[in-house]
Order: structure tokens, then sequence, then C-alpha cells
């Protein structure tokens, strides 16, 4: 292979393994930007991964799968708002459980459905711009070749800034996760904004899910995520919040994770499972540098009670 | 349009034992600008909260522009037409001014503001000073306040000069909006300066009010208003027996310039100076937060001292750790009683031993024997009368006053040569109020010095044998209770 084929491949895989991760940092950042820290995203996306994986091989209709991840993320994140901003119990612990259950539900119900058997999907809803000329070397070819859902991902991250930076409820979202007391008093109705970034967070945990497992991969397998929900709110961390800079953030840990795989194929001689390591090597190395000045949301974790709190 | 912007009826809001606020009832006409007056744990912030919808009340009704009101929630009050500038002020500081103004509905037309906060609109809240902020809050308060404007102790984060422009502002906004201002705080001269009309809260009852005249307030008004403020206390109570004669001539506590530096909160103390005989009882009187409890915490070990010292029975003891000044003899009645003072969820029993578990007839190598616990305790229920009389009765689910008699059952069994009690009988009833002077009173008679903070004038007449105010961390010279006068104590109190 020449070197451009070469470097063609490593940016293709690149950026399709930073799709799904790139969805769950941009949700965890709407949940975090309203105050709400969701450590159940990884089980979540196991759960919507499977949810979704199902339907689209019951009706053999990927769309349709897609529909069923989103939807099952959602609920999930109804459930964890419930919990966390109704009942107020402690996001930390109602986080933890929810990974841990989808985790848990989701190896069930593969092995109830499927046993030991490992069914594929067949078909990617294609490749949008293949049509297309290559342009640009290396980046282009990269580019074109890639599914829709790369382009879904990069149409998300503008979307989420003007959600969160020009829209009225964005306002809302940032008050309810920075001084709860300031936006109840103007008017704000913390509990339903709060709410509504639940949803909205475990909505993105349900795509981010469906892009593993339906676009990325083509099968679901328990486990499947290796991580990738916590990694989420590693890069939300580490991106401030801002999808631009999440979005980089991801595409740097595609990078590091696709580097591995690019350095076996082309020959290095350095153990896999130590190229494997690299990616979160790399979260942890970013995080110390990129992150110390990082302030968080005010009220990052902490449920709002009327006429008794003032943060 | 009805020209009564406000009315309350009855509105009433218990508090555990504490009627913070009972059947107040008071009326405020548009374009009048009113003060509520009154000290701390009067019922201001009480009824603040149930005017801007943070907190239900109990019973009563709030009527606003006519229309009777159920606040449910913020939103409700704005949607009435009332906004609120609280103390602690509600911004987010991390947004821009415009941000922020927007968040409470601001269209973003300048022409739409209904006051110009003289700030530069992007800059961030967190960036600005206290004043500039303040005026932030007034601009967020102002868009919702069709009707009324409640502000509550907005004096407190202003330097003089701020002060007077805040009072220009809302004279300003009440005759060009037609609005009714409410201001609520503690300090006569304020209410004097800014108000068409004072309303005295007292024990969250209304006390009385004073109309300004149009020749200036009546005579003797500023009188009036600390007499409504602090009660009818010309004369003090029947005098309780004189403490025993002192056992020696020298003081049992003495307190020597004494500073402690202004730390998380507080105002610090300067330059505190007094002493205690042994068999007397030093009341020490104040608004709350006026560095009664940096002095209490001072004296028994809890916060650092910055200079001055504290002698026990000629004995220095400045620096000493709580434990050290346990052992030497110093028993402290903290106003936190569930919190500091006892451990909710043991038994009246446990918390009765809780600062003598290494004692010899309740630990023996290192158990604990329960029953010998228990039959201390029961003696213990019995003669300070705790309801319920169960010793195996966890502290959380006992009443405030009957918490108070456990606390102080187990600080006096030590028989202490000093008795430091912050507030001790804050919130409890009449009978348990009288009972914890009685053992007090006792202590002292039995020898020791005793040393209490109190709010009211009245206990400190009651109960002290001197009496000293404290300010802003400072302290006046003690007074012998026969030559005390109410109104000078009280107006010492309010700053004047």
């Amino acid at each position: 292979m020449s070197i451009e084929a070469l470097l063609t491949a490593l940016l293709a895989s690149t950026i399709i393994s930073s799709v799904a991760l790139t969805i769950a940092s941009l949700g965890e950042a709407i949940g975090e930007s309203a105050g709400l820290l969701n450590l159940g995203i990884e089980g979540m996306m196991l759960i919507s991964g499977f949810v979704g994986f199902w339907a689209a091989l019951e009706s053999n209709n990927l769309w349709l799968g897609f529909l069923a991840s989103i939807v099952c993320g959602a609920v999930a994140g109804l459930i964890f708002g419930g919990l966390v901003v109704l009942a107020q119990a402690d996001q930390v612990i109602v986080g933890l459980a929810m990974t841990l259950a989808g985790g848990g539900l989701s190896g069930y119900l593969f092995r109830e459905a499927y046993g030991s058997n490992q069914p594929l999907l067949q078909g990617d809803l294609g490749r949008p711009l293949r049509h297309l000329g290559g342009g640009i070397p290396v980046i282009g070819p990269a580019i074109i070749g890639q599914k829709w859902i790369v382009f879904v991902t990069w149409a998300l991250v503008p979307l989420v800034w003007w959600l969160l930076r020009r829209t009225r409820f964005g306002l809302e979202i940032r008050a309810a996760g920075e001084r709860p007391f300031a936006a109840d008093v103007a008017g704000v109705d913390v509990t339903r904004v709060r709410l509504l970034a639940a949803v909205i967070n475990g909505a993105f945990s349900g795509l981010a899910g469906a892009a593993l497992a339906l676009a990325e991969l083509g099968f679901f397998r328990p486990g499947i995520t290796v991580g990738t929900g916590f990694i989420a709110i590693a890069i939300a961390m580490v991106g401030r919040w801002d999808p631009l800079r999440i979005a980089i953030a991801a595409l740097l840990f595609g990078l590091l994770r696709s580097a591995g795989t690019w350095m076996q194929i082309t020959g290095v001689n350095i153990r896999p499972e130590f190229l494997q390591m690299l990616p979160y090597l790399g979260v942890i190395v970013a995080i110390v540098i990129l992150a110390r000045g990082t302030r968080l949301p005010a009220a990052l974790g902490l449920s709002y009670r009327r006429g008794i709190d003032r943060t | 349009m009805p020209t009564v912007a406000l009315e309350t009826r009855a509105l009433s809001k218990q508090f555990g034992l504490v009627r913070a606020n009972d059947r107040v009832s008071l009326r405020v006409e548009r374009g009048e600008i009113v003060v509520l007056l009154g000290e701390n744990g009067a019922g201001k912030s009480t009824l603040v909260q149930m005017l801007s919808g943070l907190l239900r009340p109990d019973g009563g009704e709030i009527v606003i522009d006519g229309q009777t009101r159920h606040l449910h929630s913020p939103a409700d009050a704005i949607a009435a037409g009332l906004g609120t500038v609280y103390q602690q002020l509600a911004l987010v500081p991390t947004f821009t001014v415009a941000e922020q103004l927007r968040l409470a509905g601001w269209s973003g037309e300048l022409a739409e503001l209904p006051f110009d906060p003289d700030v530069p609109l992007g800059a961030r809240i967190e960036n600005l000073a206290l004043g500039a902020r303040q005026r932030v809050e007034i601009a967020r308060a102002l868009l919702a306040a069709r009707t009324v404007l409640v502000l509550d102790e907005p004096t407190s984060i202003l330097a003089p000069a701020g002060i007077a422009q805040l009072f220009a502002a809302l004279r300003r906004a009440s005759a060009e909006r037609g609005i009714a201002v409410i201001l609520i705080t503690h300090k006569i001269r304020e209410a004097l300066a800014l108000a068409d009309r004072i309303i005295v809260l007292r024990h969250g009852q209304v006390a009385g009010e004073r109309v300004h005249q149009p020749d200036g307030w009546p005579a003797e008004t500023e009188h009036d208003l600390l007499r409504l403020m602090f009660g009818d206390v010309a004369a003090p109570h029947a005098p309780a027996e004189p403490g025993a004669l002192p056992t020696s001539t020298g003081s049992r506590l003495e307190v020597t310039q004494l500073e402690v530096s202004a730390g998380s909160g507080g105002n610090g103390l300067r330059d505190i100076t007094f002493s205690v005989s042994p068999g007397a009882v030093l009341d020490i009187v104040g608004i709350d937060g006026n560095g009664q409890r940096e002095l209490a915490e001072a004296l028994t070990g809890f916060i650092p001292i910055e200079s001055g010292t504290i002698r026990l029975d000629g004995v220095e003891v400045t620096g000493w750790s709580p434990a050290r000044l346990l052992r030497a003899g110093v028993a402290y009645l903290t106003d936190d009683r569930l919190g500091e003072g006892t451990v909710g969820t043991l038994t009246i029993a446990e918390n009765l031993n809780l600062k003598r578990l290494g004692a010899p007839d309740i630990n023996r190598y290192g158990f604990l024997r329960r029953r010998a616990m228990r039959t201390g305790a029961v003696r213990a229920i019995k003669d300070r009368g705790v309801r319920p009389d169960d010793p195996d009765a966890p502290v959380a689910t006992l009443s405030g006053g009957n918490v108070q008699k456990v606390v102080l059952a187990r600080e006096l069994a030590t028989y202490p040569r000093l008795l430091v009690c912050n507030k001790p009988t804050y919130g409890l009833d009449v009978q348990t109020m009288l009972a914890v002077h009685g053992a007090l009173r006792a202590q002292a008679a039995a020898g020791a010095a005793v040393l209490v903070f109190s709010t009211e004038i009245e206990e400190a007449l009651t109960l002290g044998d001197d009496i000293a105010v404290i300010r802003n961390g400072r302290l006046t010279s003690p007074v012998p209770r026969a030559i005390a006068s109410a109104a000078e104590i009280g107006a010492l109190m309010a700053g004047r």
C-alpha cells in the first residue's frame, strides 16, 4: 500500500471510530450544563444499542433500529431524570446503577435472544457522498467514503452549540446548571428544564449506542461499548461543554484508537495490548493538561429544593 | 385600577415550634414606599419568601392588584406582577448582564429595560462589583415588578453612597411606574430616610406602624420604633435571687483584648475585654450574627484566636483545645442543639453520656455498661422533665425544647466552673424557657461563672447580673442590671 492510501485509511477509521463518542459527549455536555452528572451513559448506550440492533434485525430495517435506540435512550434518560430531579436521589449513585443495570440487562437480553450466536446486520444505509470526486488528497477520499451517520454527527455539533448558546432553552439549561436558585427566581421551571435535559442526554446516548452497533460495527455484543460512555464524560469535561472542542477531542481519541490498528497493519512490532491502552492513556494525559483550570457548572451533581437552596 | 397594590390577610407560617409569621396583615398602596422593620428573627425573610413564591403559607391570603393569588412558585409571583430583590442576589455568576436579563424575560430592546443598571451589558456578573451586581438584580426584579417590588435587606451589601443611590432609584421607580415598594431592613435610620410608612414586625406579628407626615416624622418616632422592635421592657422582670457571693475575690473568666480574624461569614472579634466572677451571670445581648457565635467558640477552643488572652481562675488557657478546656471545667451549650449539641440518631441515654464515655461507672475495659448509662439517664430525664421519658428514644424524635433539656442535663451534670450558653432559650416555649433560666441561675448559685448570649432584651434583664451589648464583633463594657435601661440596650443593639 502507498503512504497516501495508508494515511487515507487511518483518517477514515479515525473519523468513524470517533462518531459514537462525539454523540455521547455532546449529550453529556447538555446534561452537565443543566447540572446533571450522568454516569449512566455507558449503560444507556449498551441497552439502547441492543434494543436498536434487535429492532433492526427483526424488522430488517436499519432506520427503525436507529429510532428504537433513540427512544430507548430517551426513556432511560427520563428514568435517570425522574430519580435525580423529582425524587432528588444522588446523581452519582443513580448514574452508576444505570451503567450496571444497562450493561447487565443488555447482556441478558442478548443471550436470551441469540444465545451464543453472533448475528450480523446487512447493509449500512449508504454512503451519501461516495459519488463525488476525491478532491484534496487523503482528506477528500477519507471523507467521501464515510457513512451517513458521520455527517449527521458533524451536523449535531453546530446544532448543539446553537441550542446551548443561542436559544432561550439553552439559557435556561445553563442557568439551571450554574445557579438553579437564580433560574427559579427568574421564573424558569428548573424541574422541567432539568428533566428535558436528562431526556435529551438519554436520547443522545441512545443514538450513540446505535451509531456504534448499527453503523460503525454492524453487530451487537454484550459490553461492546468498552468504556466509551465513561470516556464521553471525560471528553465533555476536556471540551469544557463546548461542542466544537468536544468534537475535536473526540476525533483525537478516535485517532489514538485507530492508530493502534493502523500500526499493526503497517507492521510496527508493538504488542497490541499496549496499543489498545494508548487512547485511554491519552484521555488521562488530556484531562491532566487541558482540564486543570476547568470550572465545573457550579450546581453540577446538586439537586435544587425551593425555599431551602440558595445556590 | 385598584389603588391597593398588595394586601396580605392573616398570613401565617410555622417552622416546627416557631411561628415565623403569625397572622400578618398589611396593605400597601400603589406608588407607596413601605419599610418593614424588625430585628433578626422577627419574620421578615419568611414574609418575603411567601410573597415571592419560595415558601407556601400555612394560612392566610395574598392579594395582588385586587386578585387573590396562590403563589406556588416564583414564576407565579412574576405572573402576578411582583418582583423581588434578594439579599443573596439571585444572579447567575457566569452569565453576562444581557444573558441574565434575557433569562428574566427581557426582549433585548434597550427601550424595554425598566431600569438602567449602568453596567456594560456584555460584562460577566462575577466580574462586577457588589453595587453593580445589585443594580442588575434590581433591573431583573423590575422586569417582573409591574405592581410590587420587594427588596430583602438590600442595603447590607452597600456603602453609604450606594445606599443613597439605591433609595433615589427606588423613589424614581415608585413615582414613575406607580409601583408599590416594600423594603425590608433592621436599620431604623434607613427606614426613616426612605419610607412613606414604617411597619414593625416583632415575633412574627405586626407590632405597629408609623406614617410619615407632611412635615416629617413625628417626634419620638425613633424611640417608638425601638420600643416596637424590642418590646416594652422598661422595668426588668422580678429579679432572680442574687448569685451566691463570690468564693474568691478574683475573676473566674478573664478575657483581655481578644481578637479573632474575620473568617468565613463571620465579622471577627475586635478588642473584647470582660470578666465574669464565680456565682455571677454575664448576659451578652445583641442582634443575631454580630459575633456571638465567634466569641462563644473562641472561649471554648473551637476557633483560633488571633491575639489577646483568656484566663480561667488566673491560669492562661488561650489556645487550649476544646477537649482540654472541657477537662478544665468549661461547658458549652451551643445554639445548634441538633447539629452540634447532640447526635440525632443516638438515644437520650447515649447523648447524656457522650462527653464522659471514658468514666469508670459506665466504661469497663473499653466496654460500655448500658445499664449504668440508662440508670443515670432515667434520673436526669425525671429531674429535667424530658418528654418522652424513654431513655432509649433517639434524640432526633424530640421537640426542640426537650433536646435543650437533654443538653442542659448533660452539661450541668459536670458542675462546670464556666458555663458558656449561646441563645439557650431560642425557639423554646415559655415554660421550658423559665426552666432553662432557673437551671442557669442555679448553676451560678452553685458557684459557676455563667456567660449567656441572648437576642432578647427581656432575657438579658432577667438573667444577667451584668449586661453587655455585642455589635459588629465589638463588646460594650458590662453594666450591672440595676442601672441598665432597656431603651439604651436596644439603641446599642441597633447601632445608634
